[in-house]
Formats: structure tokens, C-alpha cells, sequence
């Protein structure tokens, strides 16, 4: 059921979106760096990874191409690394691209352990 | 970003999510994936980069809509989970070269959407 797909993506896209904003909103910031946005990723990785690697079977298209994948972003990512150089800030630049990239897939292997044990 | 934590502001960028997913869906569906991520991230990158320097330089799009396109629509959009989970399960060489395509080219797009902005702003005076 093609349609059916459909909205089981969007309404999945709405409760990620929700979620990604409320969490991110929660989050303190550290050192001026966007720790919001690197919190959900690193969440919302560990918990596809442990899902996609794990005999638990949820709906996919309600799971895990809706939520997980609307609860993480890359854009805002991008967009608050970009703003760095304009800013003339390198360090914070690199870093912000280091620990999302470290931390996410650091949460990835975890996850993937996880879902070994289960 | 603007943080307007109430219940208005959980509908607004909910209902972009909703569509952001959707359409995430349907690029997928027609560019296959590792490809078809790479795609939504660059392309959400500019998108959102000209909504975010809008307000910098221009100001023609409403908080209301910027919160449901920019925080909602292109956050559900583009994927960081899965492109994380994606480059896992890939060999070293092919995982290095997705990590610097995804992020070089969003870059790259955010860039653009800056110096398209800029370029309107210049373009109305």
C-alpha cells in the first residue's frame, strides 16, 4: 500500500520533528558550540543503528524513515558549522564536524552491539 | 535557531516534518541510497540556508514559515541517522569518501545559499 507508506512517513516525520525540536530546545549550550542539534544526532543514530542491526521489527516506514530519520538532521548541522567560518571561528568549526561525525557513529557501534545482545 | 517552545510551535514545525519526511521518501525512491541521502542533505542544505539568510539580509520570510520550512520541513528532510548508519556498513575507502561528499558538498550548498541571498539582496536595491 503504497499510500498507506506515505503516511506512515509523514506522521513518523511529525512526531521526529516534534521530538527534535523539544530535545534540542533542552539542551544546554557548551563553549558556544549548537549541542542541540549534536545531541538528537548522536540519539537518533545509536537508535536506528540498534534498530536496522537488531531482530526487533518495527514499521519502517512509521520507525525508521519517519521518526529517526526526521529526529536527526543534517542541514541544521551543516548550517551551524558554516556559520562558524563567517564568524571567523575555525576551531569551533572543526569541532562541531568532529563530534557529530565521532560521537554519531560512536553511537552507531553501540548501537550495533546492542542489538547483538538483544 | 529560534527556539518558541509551546505547543504552537510543536504543531508548526510538526506539520513541515510531515512533508519533509514525505518528500525525504519520494528522492529516495528515485535516487537509491547512499546517493539518494547525499541528495536530500545537499539539496536541504541550500534550501535551508536560504531561508536562514533571508532573515539575515532580506527578511520576506515570516518566523511562522521559517520555523515550519527551515526547522521542520528541511531538519526531516535531510537525515544525519541514516547517513550515519548508511557509511557503517561500508568499507573503509567507500565510508571516507560518503563522510566527505556529505559534508563537503552541504557545505558547499550552504555556501551558495548565502551567496544567492546575498546576491537578491543586491539585485532589490
Amino acid at each position: 500500500m503504497a499510500i498507506m507508506d506515505l503516511l506512515l512517513v509523514g506522521i513518523g516525520g511529525a512526531i521526529g520533528a516534534s521530538l527534535r525540536f523539544l530535545v534540542s530546545g533542552l539542551s544546554p549550550e557548551m563553549r558556544g558550540l549548537p549541542t542541540g542539534t549534536l545531541l538528537v544526532n548522536i540519539i537518533g543514530s545509536t537508535v536506528l543503528s540498534l534498530i536496522t542491526f537488531s531482530t526487533l521489527n518495527p514499521n519502517i516506514h512509521l520507525v525508521n524513515i519517519g521518526i529517526l530519520g526526521s529526529f536527526t538532521t543534517f542541514s541544521t548541522f551543516a548550517f551551524e558549522s558554516f556559520r562558524f567560518l563567517g564568524q571567523n571561528n575555525p576551531q569551533e568549526f572543526l569541532a562541531n564536524i568532529i563530534l557529530n561525525l565521532t560521537l554519531c557513529i560512536t553511537g552507531v557501534t553501540i548501537g550495533h552491539i546492542l542489538a547483538n545482545l538483544i | 535557531m529560534n527556539a518558541d517552545t509551546s505547543i504552537n510551535g510543536i504543531l508548526i514545525v510538526g506539520t513541515g516534518g510531515f512533508f519533509g519526511a514525505i518528500a525525504r521518501y519520494q528522492t529516495v525512491s528515485l535516487i537509491a541510497a547512499p546517493l539518494g541521502t547525499l541528495c536530500v542533505n545537499v539539496i536541504g542544505s541550500f534550501l535551508l540556508a536560504v531561508m536562514m539568510y533571508d532573515t539575515e539580509y532580506i527578511g520576506i520570510v515570516p518566523s511562522r514559515l521559517r520555523m515550519a520550512l527551515g526547522i521542520g520541513f528541511m531538519g526531516s528532510y535531510t537525515t544525519f541517522s541514516t547517513f550515519a548508519v548508511e557509511t557503517s556498513q561500508m568499507f573503509t575507502f567507500t565510508a571516507a569518501l560518503n563522510i566527505v561528499a556529505n559534508v563537503g558538498l552541504t557545505l558547499i550548498a550552504v555556501f551558495l545559499g548565502r551567496g544567492f541571498i546575498i546576491y537578491l539582496s543586491r539585485m532589490g536595491r
